[in-house]
């Protein structure tokens, strides 16, 4: 197996559980708008996983970036900007005074999210079964 | 001075003679229209400038009757009363289209040209007309728009006719409000009976079916059972008349709660006081003045169980604890300098009962003023004097009252001076009006469940970074005080702070409370404004709730309305001071309407500027300055520019547009927003940030009947008062009847009058170089205008008409704030310095001042958007 298709597997697996973890921002989220959670408890909740998640993305376009793997590495830099902005102006973490203020803004957010990883991860699948295929194929 | 009211029966400005004739020479003017000129003080001189400048009254009609109970009137009682519509009627005394009879009274049109009719906005709200049998009871008494108070009196029936109409709708809310002067207390009902579904009280509105042993809800049309004890005393074994029941016959009731609402035993109230003991609060002499307001506000403190508790810290480079023992009247300053992580010496001997320790606190307060005179610390360490405070009182909540005059500047929370006079009127002025330090936002996170509110008493000469302290009093339900530039050897800032600080410890207030509004389904509330915290999309959280504060909501509709009438219902549950667990609920009921013009004819255009000016103010908060008043200005010119054929307007001639009746101040108040302190333009006149962000607070909580002086002054000539003004009105003789209001200009102003003009947080008597020397002697007790010098004014209590009806006017406008302000009287003479006069002009908002645009310019410009 050669690094790309190394890096592919690690896409796989981070775009696999960013969805997930996407899916359920959106479940917490709707929790709130009815109520069963309040907003103190679910923003430390969700505050606790937003830098594993910025980390792990940026981790995955690192590696595609030293892989030399320029398209996949295209595909993730909007996100990361996006990321980098959020973080540079401080509004990264969820407020519970604002929280609901917000709320349509992060369900939308989190839906992209859901819908931008799996793609993700399909593509990844995609490179994956390509790089193996076509490592297999040198072999021969 | 009893004569002036007798003597003539008619309503029209007569002016009895003996007042006319008691000073002056015989008026000049009598072949004038009969305007608000009048008994008094014409000029001494050839008047130097027009005094009456012409306003718009059609000739041969009656000018406007001032109404003698400006504000708000209950609706008709009964919906008997319903076939008179006294807007109609309203709308013709003024209406210059020639409009007649009621089908076209919401289409009476106003121009947009001339000087605003600002008299208008004293005139009761448009009334509420509900179809008959509606309530349960005839006999019921409708809610005040003080409790609750809708900027449309009736509600489209779907999203559509709403959109097409333009208009704003949204509700305020005042839900903790003091009873005011002559009104009687709430009804108490021990029994509580609500819906089974949709959890709506039992209120006035709800219909008895099946032989009266069933309710039907108004809100969800449910079925519910009628209990037993509504007909039939089981104690006294004798049935009773249900329709007595206060929940039938009135709106706003207070229900007693039993146990289950609650989720622990009522807390004792607690007052913690953080008071800044740094070098600038001993220069400008704070502490005296805060300990001795303290100490002479201890017997008014709600504490009628004797259960409450207070604690002081004082703060500069370090943090002093006070410990106090109901033994000791030595109290004993702990200090501790480690201000990294605060111990707390003796935790129970801080926290204490007031009534037990009461002469240890006596002893500190009166020498806390003394104690700190040598001190040169600079440090003022707030960040770590909250935090204290809040592990002292985690575990019960209650007020923290945070008095300072310098900057946080020392370790957690510490503020840097970032005010910049150059980014005054640009983008960067926005920045300023956001937090700069995290610590305050994440100690708000820690405190949100634990029941705290802060509240803040500022008398700072510089800048204090309130825009990074300001989210601690929003987000838990507290006030924002401020004292700029606060001098204890004033004696008129002294007397200022004294009763203002003293109105706010003797208040009532509602602890640990939570606040929800319902309404009939189809109808939403997305946004809520005001001090508080909304714990779920419908339900807001206030630690701490004042008296004083109101929220309002905007409403959205989802579906369609079904039925004649809409209702919302709004329920406080708190806990009072003296541990009663209570809930305050309060019904309103309000037409469903098909048609533009007639949502057109229940407007209340003071409501509506009130909710234009809560969302821009929240919208500083989070966006740009610029947005915000660009949203302001574009709301104000869709709503005027509805369309015209709808409501049946005809275009005049010479290209001016007709805009409805109903919405004739719109543009003056949307002025008053636009150049008030919260969003005035401060574009080549620098605007401190501390004071917009104050200001943005007072715009947030103040109810729409208050805030509309807060946005347009009230502003009366003194030498020329109306008969009446200054004396009990015939219907109410507890009330002492106000002047009409002259129009915010400088026009107005004459070489030799005598101005008053009120604007809620600030007041000002503006004299003229010719003013009569006998208004002189019986005003101010003085010979001649050179005597008196422009600054603070203590108006002495002569025995002259005048003088107590002057008195009897600050009385009650003073009452009109129910007390929550007492901003020192400036005077304010021709010849007064700049900066003095410059406060003054601020206020007439219809001349071009403070390089913004006069009322005109601004018709123009609305004019020209329009087309
Ligand atoms: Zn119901």
């Amino acid at each position: 197996m050669t690094w790309e298709a190394i890096a592919y597997l690690l896409g796989l697996l981070i775009s696999g559980s960013l969805t997930f973890y996407a899916v359920w921002c959106i479940i917490m989220l709707s929790d709130l708008e009815s109520d069963y959670i309040n907003p103190v408890d679910l923003c430390s909740t969700l505050n606790a996983w937003v830098v594993p998640e910025v980390f792990l993305h940026s981790g995955l376009f690192t590696v595609f970036l030293l892989n030399g793997q320029w398209i996949p590495a295209l595909l993730n830099l909007p996100l990361l900007v996006w990321n980098i902005n959020k973080m540079a102006s401080e509004t990264q973490f969820f407020d519970p005074t604002l929280v609901f203020r917000h709320l349509p803004q992060y369900k939308k957010e989190g839906i992209i999210k859901a819908v931008f990883f799996l793609t993700c991860f399909f593509y990844y699948l995609y490179g994956m079964i390509v790089t193996l295929v076509n490592e297999n194929l040198g072999l021969v | 001075m009893s004569g002036s009211t007798s003597g003539h029966g008619a309503r029209r400005r007569l002016y009895p003679e003996q007042i006319t004739s008691a000073y002056t020479q015989p008026n000049a003017q009598a072949g004038a229209p009969p305007l608000p000129s009048s008994a008094g003080y014409p000029p001494n001189a050839a008047p130097s400038q027009i005094t009456q400048a012409p306003q718009f009254f059609v000739p041969g009609e009656a000018p406007a009757a001032p109404v003698p109970n400006p504000g708000h009137q209950r609706s008709p009682a009964s919906p008997g009363y319903a076939a008179q519509d006294p807007m109609a009627s309203l709308s013709n005394q003024f209406g210059n289209m020639g409009f007649s009879g009621a089908h076209n009274a919401g289409a009476a049109s106003a121009l947009l040209a001339g000087p605003p009719e600002i008299w208008t906005l004293e005139q009761p709200l448009p009334p509420v007309v509900l179809p008959p049998q509606t309530a349960a009871t005839p006999h019921y008494v409708p809610c005040d728009g003080k409790h609750m108070r809708s900027t449309l009196n009736c509600v489209p029936n779907s999203a559509s006719l709403l959109k097409k109409s333009k208009l704003l709708f949204g509700i305020t809310f005042t839900p903790f409000k003091t009873d005011d002067e002559g009104e009687s207390p709430l009804p108490v009902v021990h029994d509580i009976v609500r819906c089974r579904r949709c959890r709506t009280y039992l209120n006035p509105y709800v219909r008895f079916t099946d032989g009266g042993y069933k309710w039907l809800c108004n809100l969800c049309n449910l079925k519910n059972e009628v209990p037993a004890f509504f007909d039939y005393d089981a104690y006294q074994q004798v049935p009773v008349d249900r329709f007595q029941r206060p929940e039938l016959s009135h709106s706003v009731v207070e229900y007693v709660a039993p146990a289950q609402y609650m989720s622990r035993p009522p807390q004792p109230p607690v007052y913690v006081f953080i008071i800044d003991v740094s070098h600038d609060a001993v220069k400008n002499g704070s502490i005296g003045v805060m300990a001795q307001a303290i100490l002479e506000s201890l017997d008014r403190i709600p504490n009628t169980d004797g259960r409450a508790m207070v604690c002081f810290i004082t703060v500069d480079s370090a943090l002093h604890f006070y410990s106090l023992t109901p033994e000791g009247t030595e109290p004993q300053m702990l200090v501790v300098p480690d201000l990294d992580d605060p111990f707390l010496p003796y935790p129970n001997q801080l926290l204490v009962n007031l009534s037990e320790c009461r002469p240890a606190i006596d002893a500190l307060l009166s020498r806390l003023g003394e104690m700190f005179l040598g001190t040169t610390a600079t440090g003022f360490a707030l960040g770590p004097a909250l935090q204290s405070a809040k592990r002292l009182i985690q575990h019960i909540g209650g007020k923290i009252i945070v008095c300072h005059s310098a900057l946080p500047n020392i370790k957690a929370g510490a503020l840097k001076n970032r005010e910049d006079v150059k980014a005054a009127g640009t983008a960067k002025e926005s920045d300023l009006l956001k937090p700069a330090d995290p610590f305050y936002s994440s100690f708000i996170q820690q405190v949100l469940g634990l029941q705290i509110t802060v509240d803040f008493f500022v008398f700072a000469s510089g800048y204090v970074d309130l825009a990074s302290l300001a989210p601690l009093a929003r987000t838990s339900g507290g006030s924002i005080y401020m004292y700029p530039g606060f001098l204890s050897t004033r004696p008129e800032d002294v007397n200022q702070v004294m009763s203002e600080m003293k109105r706010f410890l003797s208040r009532d207030n509602g602890w640990e409370a939570v606040f929800r509004i319902r309404a009939s389904p189809g109808i939403r509330f997305p946004a809520y404004y005001g001090h508080h915290f909304l714990r779920s999309t419908d339900l807001l959280a206030l630690p701490n709730v004042s008296p004083d504060h109101c929220y309002a909501a905007d409403v959205a509709l989802e579906n369609d309305l079904a039925g004649p009438v809409a209702f919302f219902q709004s329920a406080l549950l708190y806990t009072s001071s003296n541990g009663e667990r209570r809930i305050r609920v309060a019904t309103l009921a309000l037409p469903i309407v098909s048609q533009v013009r007639d949502l057109f004819r229940g407007i209340d255009q003071v409501a509506v500027a009130a909710l234009l000016a809560k969302k821009a103010a929240d919208r500083v908060l989070s966006a740009k300055l610029e947005d915000a008043r660009k949203a302001v200005e574009f709301k104000t010119v869709d709503m005027l520019n509805v369309d015209r054929a709808e409501l049946g307007l005809i275009n005049g001639t010479l290209g001016q547009i007709p805009v409805p009746r109903s919405l004739n101040l719109l543009p003056l108040l949307t002025l008053g927003i636009l150049k008030g302190d919260a969003l005035r333009s401060a574009t080549g006149v620098h605007h401190p940030s501390d004071l917009r962000t104050a200001a943005l607070a007072q715009v947030l909580t103040l109810p729409p009947e208050i805030l509309q002086t807060y946005l347009l002054a009230k502003f009366y000539p003194l030498h020329e008062l109306s008969p009446e003004a200054g004396l009990p009105s015939d219907q109410a003789p507890n009330l002492t009847q106000l002047p009409p209001p002259l129009n915010l200009s400088s026009e107005k102003l004459a070489r030799h009058g005598v101005f008053l003009l009120y604007s809620v947080t600030e007041q000002y008597v503006w004299m003229g170089r010719d003013a009569h020397p006998n208004l002189l002697r019986d005003l101010f007790s003085v010979g001649s205008y050179n005597e008196l010098t422009s600054g603070p004014l203590r108006l002495p209590q002569l025995d002259t008409d005048i003088s107590r009806r002057v008195h009897a006017i600050l009385a009650r406008l003073a009452a009109l704030t129910r007390h929550a302000f007492a901003p020192t009287l400036q005077l304010v003479k021709e010849d007064a310095p700049a900066q003095l006069r410059s406060q003054f002009h601020a206020h007439l908002v219809e001349d071009k001042n403070m390089n913004m645009m006069s009322y005109q310019q601004f018709l123009g410009f609305i004019r020209e958007k329009m087309q």
